[in-house]
């Protein structure tokens, strides 16, 4: 699919318009665009220090845009706060929180509201899900890199996201270990169907996880080979 | 404390700058007493203490830790609890004692001012363990290693300059500026130690009280707003050096493990057991004795023909006599006004701090940095300072507010609230901005964050802050004395005083004394241990 | 947080106006307004460390009249007077209780203090006269006598004029207790002013250039200095002067305590006594003047007073009283013939300026 321009859009579930980032001097996002439709994985490659964090940052609130859109379902998020926006996100290195155990850590990702035994039903399922069953009263400490992931995975998935982004949450792992972890994330994201934009340096790692990729270029994204 | 200065200002008819410069003779003693005082102090703890923190970082666990508790003590000891101590422990040395007792540092400083010395050195030589060890324990001894295969660290001296100095000097120099600073203004030491001796803390004190009074002693007013100002301008100095020093202090080392380190300085010169153990046990023993002493000196009591133990004196504390406030008394007001103080202090220097960390972080560093230092003002302001400031400035807009129970709690949170910044700031800093944003993403408000992430990672370093502030009131001398004696209530340390400043005729007098501080000093004590426990090695290394 | 600075400094720069409003000495003092304080049931009393001021003192007057008390507690009678000064007429406490004579005056001379009724019948005769110029004033509920105390045991022979202690045998040897910061320091400076007439100054000089223990108060002088009191027993002790400035009855309450052995002296010399008489004053302003009163008379009735040489280790001012004889107490006291009183003839006026001349000596 071609990336959109701004007349004749086509609708798609989570989109970036037009987004300007700068720091002092020249700027990281330069007037660049993206859409991915909804179960979409999109990779987004390109050298360190190009911009990519930033974008994700930009797409989830936590970087301000100069100027710019981001749309998610049709609605315009660039004004809300992140919290609001219901955007996952995972970071490079699994962001625990070192005073739960994984338990009190997924729990921080079921949304207010819902009753304990419902929460800890949530719980059960979403380790399941990752690979991880049984996990629940284990410390944050003795995780190893790939477990820790699942968990800010799982945890991220909890709370219900309309679309998911991952900045080279992979790029600590060894080999196998990434390979497995490709596996699970992309058959998770497949199976909820939730837009993914995929952050990351190896390109080989962009091909296994990845329907579409782009390249991160002087602030835009270009379309690359698959 | 503007208050204060602009009456003694209007009533003298002299502008600051003038009186400090037309200081009268006995402002001037008093000056460079304190001044000669303090930086024999700075360089006496300075030097005593670089080794003791060598030697406890080379110490393994658990004696380290332990040892580590008790040399911290003094620090956190109550003056006043210090002064009786020190004077508890020349009664130790039987007839010797009034000759060490007598002896001065130069023959203007009067009586006792070696004594006077040395008990500074005690209080403040935990404050510089507790400042220098633990860059020490956390240095990888790799540095030192790869540094002597290289030309410049082949030689002690150039290894000295090239690791040691660079790693121990700004802490050092932070560690020497502060004790400057309390040595400064001490009020409690000088006035039992060295009675006789005058520093511009205690001048403000014990005269302030007379000063501010339109047409009444005059003079007494120009030597106060000389003293104030002279002794606020010292000490914005000292504050400045400590500040720039305390900045340069926060490179960052790989950590090692403290294991590693250990055996890397134990394999050093202070490793070797007969200068290691000597010197921390000796530190801790040094720590401990005049708080030790005080507990005996409480229930001996001075018969006609010698000394009995008994616990008359413990009695008389508490039954208070004469109207006088009770020991029971003065202990719930003295932990109402701690709690209300960490009350005070505890949001107000988060708030602080929060707001420096996020202008940092922002980039608007002069912004930053101001806050910073003006956060540091009180430090400049000295207990004494802030207690006249207190008494000569509100007694004419709302003089209501004198016998209020809030005055101390808020004067004691002015002068903690410094500290309590200095301690949440680094761990601030030090937690990863990636935690909260995470929890932005899962869609938590700001609100939740607090509760949820942001809390429970700084609550080590918000426990430990109280604990300081705590402690801090629990033992404040100089302003509390100031401002109590304005309202019918006292506290433990101000108690001690009063019980001091009795006449002894009556021989249960002096042990009554002792029984408050004991009293007081134990509190504190217990207080401390408990929150050295809070403590994680990362916690504290900057104060 | 900038403009909250800005504005506690243009705040704190208005009000140093206001803060300077002289307190003068009235000639008149019906021309005085004072503020009253707001009645709230409590009686406040401005004290310093009063032994007699005991718990069932203060019970009985509560429940004799229902008002509870609440005692502040300043340092000695100069702080005292400094905070009544501060007040300004505008006090927040209700009695003044321990201004002697030497320094009632000038509270009463900037029209601070109100006319008491308290009866005073059934008090010593010559307390009453000494004192008769404040007694309108100021309630007196204890006395004694100011005197050199020398250590018996310490020296060879006796000073028998105040002009020995300026020789060489007592270099460094007498501790004086300053008379700007103490009060028994002042009353020694009012009895040789006084006492010493025209060689008072001389007197002075002399005693300063002979290497005296200048302390700021009363204690350090008989505690840590003088040898011949109980300070020997406590820690700190230096312990490097024979003679002091204490009561003319400290010899008494020493021997009290001690089973009646002491060997420190009292010495009534001439130029060196003085009759200190200490007040009960009510504040002009005070809330509940009545009761300010009530708490007088009690503190001079006959079962308060007496006890004054066990609770406050003084005289008591009732008709006929004196020391007790236990251990002691009366035999190793001194009353002396003749003492200087109250303000020893001089004027409030003359007196600060005499202060702020010995303030130049003592810096010269």
């Amino acid at each position: 699919m071609k990336t959109a321009c701004l007349e004749g859009y086509e609708m798609s579930n989570l989109e970036v318009r037009k987004a300007v980032v700068r720091f002092d001097g020249p700027a990281v996002l330069d007037g660049l665009d993206l859409s991915v439709s909804a179960g979409e994985i999109v990779a987004v490659l390109g050298p360190s220090g190009c911009g990519k964090s930033t974008l994700l940052r930009s797409i989830v609130g936590l970087q301000p845009m100069e100027s710019g859109h981001v749309y998610l379902n049709g609605q315009d998020l660039t004004e809300m706060a992140t919290e609001r926006r219901g955007i996952g996100f995972l970071f490079q290195r699994p962001v625990l929180f070192p005073t739960r155990d994984v338990r009190g850590n997924l729990q921080l990702g079921v949304p207010r509201g819902v009753p304990k035994p419902e929460a800890n039903a949530l719980i059960s399922a979403a380790l399941d899900e990752v690979g991880l069953a049984g996990f629940e009263p284990r410390s944050i400490e003795g995780l190893s890199g790939g477990e820790g992931q699942r968990v800010a995975l799982a945890r991220a998935l909890l709370a219900e996201p309309k679309a998911l982004l991952l900045d080279e949450p992979f790029s600590a792992l060894d080999g196998t270990l990434r390979q497995r972890l490709v596996d699970t994330v992309r058959a998770v994201l497949k199976a909820r169907g939730l837009p993914a934009v995929h952050v990351t340096h190896d390109a080989d790692e962009a091909k296994a996880i990845a329907d579409r990729c782009l390249l991160m270029e002087a602030g835009r994204l270009k379309e690359g080979a698959l | 404390m503007m208050l204060a200065v602009d009456r003694l200002w209007a009533v003298t008819g002299t502008s600051p700058l003038e009186a400090v410069f037309d200081l009268p003779s006995s402002g001037r003693e008093a000056l460079r007493t304190a001044t000669g005082l303090a930086t024999l102090a700075a360089v006496g703890t300075v030097l005593l203490g670089t080794p003791v923190a060598l030697a406890l970082a080379a110490m393994r666990d658990p004696w380290r830790r332990r040892l580590r508790a008790l040399i911290a003590l003094p620090f956190v000891c109550p003056s006043i609890v210090a002064a009786v101590g020190f004077l508890a422990l020349m009664d130790l040395l039987g007839k010797h004692g009034p000759v060490v007792r007598g002896w001065s540092l130069w023959p203007e400083a009067g009586p006792g001012t070696v004594l006077l010395l040395v008990a500074m050195v005690w209080f403040n030589l935990s404050l510089a363990v507790r400042i220098v060890e633990p860059s020490v324990s956390r240095a990888d001894p790799r540095y030192l290693e790869q540094l002597r295969l290289l030309p410049g660290g082949q030689t002690r001296l150039g290894r000295a300059r090239t690791w040691w100095w660079p790693l121990l000097g700004p802490g050092l120099t932070a560690a020497a500026g502060l004790t400057f600073t309390f040595a400064f203004t001490s009020l409690a030491l000088v006035r039992w130690l060295a009675p006789d001796t005058l520093t511009l803390e205690v001048l403000l004190a014990e005269q302030g009280s007379g000063a501010g009074i339109p047409g009444y002693r005059v003079d007494l007013s120009r030597l106060v707003l000389g003293a104030a100002v002279a002794q606020a301008a010292v000490l914005l100095v000292a504050v400045a050096v400590v500040n720039t020093m305390q900045r340069r202090h926060r490179f960052a080392l790989d950590a090692a493990s403290s294991d590693a380190v250990r055996r890397g300085l134990a394999a050093g010169v202070w490793g070797h057991p007969l200068l290691r153990w000597p010197l921390t046990v000796g530190a801790a023993l040094f720590a401990v004795a005049p708080l030790m002493l005080i507990g005996l000196a409480s229930f001996r009591v001075r018969t006609p023909d010698g000394w009995t133990l008994g616990l008359d004196g413990w009695r008389r504390a508490f039954q208070g006599d004469s109207g006088g406030v009770t020991l029971m008394e003065a202990f719930w007001s003295t932990l109402q006004t701690a709690s209300i103080t960490v009350a005070l202090a505890l949001p107000a220097g988060w708030y602080l701090a929060t707001q420096v960390h996020r202008a940092e972080r922002d980039g608007r560093r002069a912004f930053a940095r101001c806050v910073d230092l003006l956060s540091m003002v009180p430090l400049v302001v000295s207990g004494a300072m802030v207690g006249l400031g207190s008494l000569l400035g509100l007694l004419r807009l709302a003089p209501g507010l004198l016998a209020s129970p809030w005055l101390l709690p808020v004067a004691h949170a002015t002068l903690v609230l410094p500290i309590v910044v200095r301690v949440l700031l680094p761990a601030m800093r030090r937690l990863k901005p990636e935690f909260e944003a995470c929890a932005a993403t899962l869609g938590l408000g700001p609100w939740r964050r607090f509760a949820l992430v942001r809390w429970p990672m700084l609550r080590p370093a918000a426990m430990v802050a109280a604990g300081l502030a705590l402690a801090f009131s629990l033992g404040e001398f100089g302003a509390s004395w100031v401002i109590v004696r304005s309202t019918d209530a006292s506290t433990l340390a101000v108690l001690v005083d009063t019980w001091l400043a009795r006449p002894g005729f009556d021989p249960t007098t002096r042990p009554a004394a002792m029984a408050v501080a004991v009293v007081l000093g134990t509190v504190t004590m217990t207080l401390m241990l408990l929150l050295e426990r809070w403590r994680e090695d990362r916690v504290l290394g900057g104060l | 947080m900038r403009s909250v600075l800005v504005v506690l400094l243009l705040v704190s720069a208005g009000l140093s106006g206001c803060l300077g409003e002289d307190l003068l000495m009235l000639e008149d003092c019906s021309e005085f307004e004072a503020t009253v304080r707001d009645d709230d049931g409590v009686l406040r009393v401005l004290t310093y460390d009063i032994a007699s001021l005991s718990e069932s003192f203060l019970q009985d007057f509560t429940n004799g009249t229902g008002i509870e008390v609440e005692l502040i507690r300043a340092d000695d009678a100069g702080s005292i007077l400094e905070q009544v000064l501060l007040y300004g007429g505008a006090p927040q406490v209700d009695v003044a209780l321990g201004l002697d004579g030497s320094y009632l005056p000038f509270a009463v001379n900037r029209c601070l203090i109100q006319l008491h009724g308290v009866d005073l019948a059934g008090l010593d005769g010559d307390v009453l006269s000494e004192g008769a110029a404040l007694t309108e004033h100021g309630v007196p509920f204890d006395h004694g006598y100011i005197c050199l105390n020398v250590d018996s045991a310490a020296v060879e022979s006796m000073p028998t004029s105040l002009w020995n202690l300026t020789e060489e045998a007592w270099t460094g040897k007498v501790a004086i207790p300053s008379p700007l910061s103490s009060s028994p320091g002042r009353a020694f400076f009012l009895a040789t002013l006084q006492g010493l007439g025209d060689d008072a100054w001389p007197w002075w000089e002399a005693m300063l250039l002979n290497d005296p223990i200048v302390t700021t108060g009363w204690s350090e002088a008989y505690e840590i200095h003088y040898s011949g009191g109980y300070g020997v027993w406590e820690e700190g002790h230096v312990g490097d002067a024979a003679a002091t400035v204490s009561y003319c009855h400290s010899p008494g309450v020493e021997a009290y305590y001690s089973d009646n052995s002491t060997a420190s002296t009292a010495l009534a010399l001439p130029g060196a006594v003085y009759h200190q008489i200490e007040y009960g004053a009510v504040l002009a302003g005070a809330a509940n003047v009545t009761a300010a009163e009530a708490f007088l008379a009690h503190l001079v009735s006959p079962e308060a007073n007496a006890n004054m040489p066990y609770e406050n280790l003084m005289y008591s001012v009732l008709e006929g009283a004196d020391l007790p004889e236990s251990n002691g107490y009366r035999h190793h006291s001194v009353v002396p013939e003749e003492a200087t009183a109250a303000l020893g003839g001089m004027d409030v006026a003359t007196l600060e300026a005499m202060l702020a001349a010995f303030s130049a000596l003592l810096e010269g």
